[in-house]
């Protein structure tokens, strides 16, 4: 339960960073744009890494029962946030930055829907 | 707190490292005015393709019967 609990401390911590990313990269400008952008998708990229190490964490110590409909959600989820990522990659490197944002709007709420997972992990595994 | 206690919390935060000192070297950059590179993104997200799939791998079924003092690399490299 300690390790949720650190993992939830570690999930604010950055996410205090992302704003400081967000506020430095962005400007009204396309350069400008596209670099707050870059930043913002980068930060989300090693997010949802780190998030996702944090949960391999819980497999190994039982917190999440490999197999069980809590995995199978976590899986299901994991799955659109890799999807929400590489279409903000694609779609920046393609020079479309709306359509990027858009993508990476749904994977940081995407992500963020990993965070009420775990006190259903605490209580029903 | 008992000594398998201990060693998670070692295990999680060692594990969980690399990408905190990534993000705190983005962090720097963006307070300094750098620029963001493509290869930063484009390491970000092997990392992030690398942690999905040994979560994956994690989650499935089948892994419940090997698990083994099981650690996942960082796949991500300093700079």
């Amino acid at each position: 339960m300690r390790i949720i609990h650190i993992g939830r401390k570690i999930g604010l911590s950055l996410i205090i960073v992302l704003p400081i990313l967000l506020i430095a990269g962005c400007s009204a400008s396309p350069d400008g744009l596209k670099a707050g952008l870059t930043a913002r998708l980068t930060a989300a990229n090693l997010l949802a890494a780190s998030a996702a190490r944090g949960l391999v964490t819980a497999t190994q110590s039982r917190a999440i029962e490999p197999g069980s409909e809590t995995a199978a959600a976590i899986g299901q989820t994991i799955d659109a946030v890799e999807l929400s990522l590489d279409g903000a990659g694609s779609a920046l490197r393609a020079g479309l930055p709306e359509m990027a944002s858009r993508n990476l709007d749904a994977a940081e709420q995407q992500l963020g829907g990993l965070q009420p997972m775990l006190p259903a992990i605490s209580g029903g595994q | 707190m008992n000594a398998a206690t201990v060693a998670m919390i070692v295990q999680a935060v060692a594990t969980l490292a690399p990408y905190l000192a990534q993000l705190g070297n983005l962090a720097v950059k963006a307070q300094a005015g750098q620029s963001i590179t493509e290869s930063d993104l484009r390491l970000a997200e092997d990392a992030r393709r690398l942690a999905f799939a040994a979560l994956r791998h994690a989650l499935s079924p089948e892994h419940g019967e090997t698990r083994v003092g099981e650690t996942g690399s960082a796949g991500i490299q300093g700079g």
